[in-house]
């Protein structure tokens, strides 16, 4: 899996979804009924824009997702992010 | 650049197919993702006027999936990306939480629920309310405080 979307995988795993790596190094993502939703590419081509699309796609097929936490917050901030 | 996303009212696409079309799509930076009963979404990214990157998605992403859009959406990428990373549920807060931010206890919290013009909670679960902490915050700038007991009428 590519390190990008580590978090959001876990993320994802720990609502109920399915998140399998294909031979390829291809990561798909499943929802909880098992439904295939989208897929992020071993090395995308533009990092930036695939993970934004995935991010809106599992959004869009029901994923919540939370706002920060503060501990988040606080550490961004660290970051300079 | 213009980020273009296409509702196209068809079945779900399995993995290999959908990543095939991507792999077609690659000089879009297209991403393909089903819509479970709402068909299919396809985002990819084009330069120059938003109408013609508009029009050149559409006329790729149709004649691959031999069929025209339902919905198309044309957005600059920077405001696309941002709105990605926006999450799907507000801030929350439980009893403890408004009690501190308001200063007073718990116990007040739940007297100040009667009161008109405090938000309504989310959700009313077993262990208490769950209101949204921006409804809250707004609250704390307008409450009037009203110290002390109230006059013996």
């Amino acid at each position: 899996m590519n390190n990008d979307i580590k978090d959001l995988a876990d993320w994802a795993k720990s609502q109920g979804w399915t998140v399998t790596d294909t031979t390829k190094g291809y990561t798909r993502f499943f929802n909880p009924d098992g439904d295939y939703i989208a897929t992020y590419p071993a090395t995308p081509s533009n990092p930036r824009r695939r993970m934004a699309d995935l991010t809106v796609a599992l959004k869009r097929a029901g994923l919540q997702v939370p706002p920060p936490s503060k501990k988040e917050l606080r550490s961004r901030r660290k970051e300079g992010k | 650049m213009w980020a273009v996303t296409m509702t196209f009212d068809i079945e779900p696409l399995d993995p290999d197919t959908a990543e095939q079309l991507e792999d077609t799509l690659s000089d879009h930076d297209a991403t393909i993702a089903n819509l479970p009963g709402d068909g299919v979404t396809v985002t990819m990214y084009d330069s120059g006027d938003p109408i013609k990157a508009a029009a050149t998605a559409r006329d790729a992403a149709s004649s691959l999936l031999g069929t025209e859009p339902v919905a198309l959406t044309v957005e600059d990428e920077e405001r696309h990306i941002n709105h990605a990373s926006r999450p799907t549920l507000p801030r929350m807060m439980s009893a403890p939480e408004v009690a501190e931010l308001l200063g007073v206890s718990r116990q007040r919290v739940h007297q100040l629920r009667a009161t008109p013009t405090f938000p309504a909670p989310l959700y009313e679960l077993r262990t208490g309310p769950i209101w949204d902490a921006a409804a809250i915050e707004h609250f704390a700038t307008t409450w009037e405080r009203k110290p002390g007991r109230p006059r013996a009428s």
